[in-house]
């Protein structure tokens, strides 16, 4: 079995998980109903265009896409160590990359499962409105790469912490500072404050995805971040086997 | 090879036991002094903070390499630490220094991106090698292929970092963006190109300057900058900028905060205010395309004067117009985009007697009372002496009675050897579907458009574009029926817009067809004429439909670009490349809440439950079949 075989079985294994506890449809269920009443109270208030409609969806779906990746990614490594399973993982034959690459994959399907079943919430706007396709395709692959950032940054505090509560305020944390490099970035000058702006998780990369533009510069930064995140959750992996 | 010479060795315990803190602590003292040398200090006491970092941060490789156990196979590896560790801070250095040599550089924004990989690399490193000793303080052992491993640990990372960080820079560069949406504003319409193309600022003819007074961090210039870096591929020079941090320009823009836009062309200066963060600019920015091109015309355009008659039942065009007559505002704003200056012209205003010699243009828009014969001729005149007119005139509505709008315009359609058809153009066949009744019949539209300036893109998409009119009357040459026909012979006229095929002249006003006195043809909407005097030029639009300007056609993007283009036209702005003003369709949402709210909030609820249903339901067959299987497989041995 290759390890691209191998990483699929454990992303399989670990959607599988997801979705054989209850736990995991009442992610989805929650997630749904604060969609809905966030489209329904904010995003649809008063008489809007159809335009501002769907950015006001995705406005705040970043925040619930946000907030269920650290949901979903917390259990990936801490639920292992607190069940005592991780050891089985550390000494299987398996690359530690394989390990990483499969339980993102994994919680990352399990929220493009979300984000499918919200589907229906823009499409709500053809009631009196008119949906943009091409809006709505930039909105959700805005979502899936925020997403797939925080699942990786989530894995990573998952990776480091002992407890399944830990890892989701270490991820939460995380998450919170790139959403806050903005006002950082504020407050200095030159370029260094370029780079700390550019670190933004949201103003910078997410608002263009809302509006319905997709910018090349913003799905490398977002792909960069999940790599960057993974790669460190591998590390930290490979730390633990020869510490062992 | 290597893996040999880092076999773990035994370290001198004296040794071992000095060796976390005092590196580290040096290495942070070097950091923060060339940080407090590049970016806090002036002048002399900059560089003396820059040379004691710089010695510090040496001095800290060398101790720490320095320190590190010398026994065995060890020894390859102190080499290697104390090597890691000038490269380190020696990078952080060189990327410290070039920050400051080169600030407003792009390779400032480089070497900082590598000046933080190298403090964040170098944390990966010493945190790494500072726990290994730690651990080896204890058993007295240093494990040489730990610490190689971390090492090569924090170099992956950094290398992985760095190219990544490599990759996002060339990225951002070439600044690639697909705008999907479908009335985003964060794209200039192509008439706000049009306008910056030709525009041309001062004796050394440069593109006009777009200064964005906003804070670093400033939510709203987030909202703005896609739309203006799409402005600046395009030639403006933009730049964003502190009001504070240049008082100066702010002085001759006229903007004494953040929160504004500025804009230069040569000596002529025009300012926006926005808003500082988004929650202010939230409604502006709605408008952000007409405002940026509003401005634009401004500050590249000479002012022109537009003379609009009234006194007649022309359509309103002003904001505060009550007259509840079909407005068109939208055409008022396009006009004034272009840096016009409209202009009343009534019986008051002298348009008995001549119009105004400061006139670039006369409009006549619409009217419902006939002209009074010295008005006519006055226009007339105008017309022959070298003036551009624009005349829509609607035909009278069927079953009243016609007050003889178009025949008091008689002399002025003499003057272009034109003649109004009098009744509305009907199509059963080919209509824009309204009301669903035979009034539709007379919702008609052109596809085929004529070779001229005036309606040069839509020509350019005949058979795509649909230019709508709504109750419209045909326009055709009158040279051999009127005696003008002689004087005018010099005249060129172009048919500019034509109906489709099988329309016909709506004689008795039943909106059916009558074989007997109507007859089905392809007709014509609208007619240029063009006369050369000498010098001047006397240029004419006129068409059987006020409504093909009016706002409630408007929104059609054809009826935009015609609009856009036949006025560019008729002002001699024939430099100007044609462009498409980009016209939002997009509609309200609007959903009462007796007709919506059981719908909405049964949708809302239903999608969750019928999730959880769904997991509930699946979750209980997982289990109900785990104990079975389970069950089989212990009764099968």
């Amino acid at each position: 079995m290759n390890n691209v075989a191998k990483a699929l079985l454990i992303a399989r294994r670990e959607l599988s998980a997801y979705l054989s506890s209850i736990t995991g449809w009442l992610i989805l269920a929650v997630v749904l109903l604060a969609d809905g009443l966030l489209f329904n109270t904010v995003a649809m208030a008063g008489e809007k265009k159809s335009f501002d409609v769907l950015q006001g969806f995705f406005y705040f779906s970043s925040g619930t896409t946000m907030v269920a990746s650290i949901f979903i990614a917390m259990r990936l490594f801490a639920e292992e160590r607190q069940q005592g399973t991780l050891v089985l993982l550390e000494t299987a034959p398996i690359p530690e990359y394989v390990v990483v690459a499969g339980k993102f994959f994994g919680a990352w399907t399990f929220l493009l499962l979300l984000l499918a079943l919200s589907a229906y919430l823009p499409l709500l706007v053809l009631v009196n409105g008119k949906v943009t396709l091409g809006h709505v395709v930039a909105g959700y692959a805005g979502l899936m790469l925020l997403g797939a950032a925080c699942i990786a940054i989530g894995a990573l505090a998952s990776a480091v912490s002992p407890n399944q509560i830990l890892a989701a305020v270490v991820s939460g944390a995380i998450i919170v500072a790139l959403l806050l490099a903005w006002m950082l970035a504020k407050k200095i000058d030159g370029p260094i404050g370029d780079v700390v702006g550019f670190l933004d998780l949201f103003d910078q990369h997410y608002r263009s995805f809302s509006r319905g533009t997709i910018k090349l510069t913003s799905v490398v930064y977002y792909l960069s971040l999940a790599y960057g995140a993974l790669l460190a959750t591998t590390a930290v992996l490979t730390a633990r086997r020869w510490r062992a | 090879m290597t893996t040999s010479k880092l076999q773990p060795g035994r370290a001198n315990g004296s040794n071992i036991s000095t060796l976390p803190v005092g590196p580290s602590a040096l290495a942070g003292l070097s950091l923060l002094g060339l940080f407090a040398g590049a970016r806090l200090l002036d002048d002399e006491a900059q560089l003396v903070f820059l040379v004691v970092g710089t010695l510090l941060s040496l001095a800290a490789a060398l101790w720490r390499g320095l320190r590190l156990p010398a026994q065995g196979g060890v020894r390859s590896l102190r080499v290697r630490a104390a090597a890691a560790h000038a490269a380190i801070f020696g990078g952080g250095l060189l990327a410290t220094l070039a920050v400051r040599a080169t600030l407003d550089d792009d390779l400032a924004a480089i070497t900082a991106s590598l000046a933080l990989l190298g403090c964040v690399g170098g944390g990966f490193v010493l945190g790494a090698l500072e726990l290994l000793m730690a651990q080896s303080r204890s058993t007295g052992i240093v494990d040489a292929a730990r610490v190689q491993r971390a090492t090569s640990t924090a170099v992956t990372l950094v290398a992985g970092v760095a190219m990544l960080a490599g990759l996002v820079y060339g990225v951002n560069k070439q600044d690639v963006r697909f705008d999907l949406a479908y009335a985003a504003p964060t794209s200039p319409s192509g008439a706000t190109l049009a306008l910056l193309d030709t525009a041309v600022c001062g004796p050394s003819k440069e593109k006009p300057e777009l200064f964005l007074f906003f804070e670093r961090g400033s939510t709203a210039l987030a909202e703005l900058q896609d739309y203006f870096a799409i402005l600046q591929q395009k030639g403006a020079r933009i730049e964003t900028l502190d009001q504070a941090m240049d008082p100066a320009l702010s002085k001759a823009i006229k903007v004494s905060k953040n929160g504004y836009v500025g804009f230069r062309c040569g000596e002529k200066t025009e300012s926006w205010s926005v808003g500082a963060e988004r929650e202010d600019a939230q409604k502006k920015l709605q408008k952000l395309d007409e405002e940026v091109r509003t401005r634009l015309g401004k500050i590249s355009r000479d002012p022109v004067n537009v003379y609009m008659t009234v006194g007649h039942g022309e359509r309103p065009v002003d904001e505060s117009d009550k007259s509840g007559r079909p407005a068109a505002k939208g055409l008022k704003k396009l006009l004034e985009a272009q840096n016009v200056k409209p202009k009343k012209l009534g019986v008051g205003d002298g348009l008995t007697s001549a119009v105004p010699a400061d006139a670039g243009l006369v409009v006549v828009l619409g009217p419902q009372q006939p002209f009074l014969p010295e008005e006519a001729r006055t226009l007339a005149l105008y017309v022959d002496g070298g003036g551009a007119l624009a005349l829509f005139v609607d035909p009278p509505t069927p079953g009243a009675v016609d007050v003889g709008v178009a025949a008091s315009l008689q002399p002025v359609l003499d003057a272009l050897s034109l003649r109004l058809g009098g009744f509305e153009v009907v199509n059963e066949k080919e209509y824009v579907k309204q009301s669903g009744t035979k009034a539709d019949f007379a919702f008609v539209f052109s596809t085929s458009f004529g070779s001229h300036k005036s309606v040069k893109t839509l020509n350019a998409a005949r058979g795509k574009a649909a230019l709508l009119f709504l109750q419209a009357q045909s326009i055709a040459r009158s040279d051999s029926a009127t005696p003008a026909g002689e004087k005018n012979k010099d005249l060129k006229i172009s048919m500019i817009a034509r109906s489709r095929p099988a329309s016909w002249s709506d004689v008795d006003g039943n909106r059916a067809f009558d074989e007997a006195t109507e007859k089905k043809d392809i007709l014509d909407f609208a007619a240029v004429v063009e006369k050369k005097l000498g010098e001047k030029e006397a240029r004419a639009l006129v068409a059987g439909d006020s409504d093909v300007v009016a706002d409630a056609l408007l929104s059609n993007e054809a009826n935009a670009i015609f609009t856009y283009e036949a006025f560019q036209w008729l002002l001699r702005d024939d430099q100007a490349a044609s462009g498409a003003v980009t016209v939002s369709d997009d509609v309200p949402i609007r959903h009462t809440r007796d007709e919506d709210t059981a719908w909405f909030y049964g949708t809302i609820l239903a999608g969750p439950t019928v999730v959880l249903a769904v997991g509930i339901g699946s979750v209980r067959l997982r289990r109900r079949k785990k104990p079975a299987t389970a069950t089989t497989t212990k009764e099968t041995p």
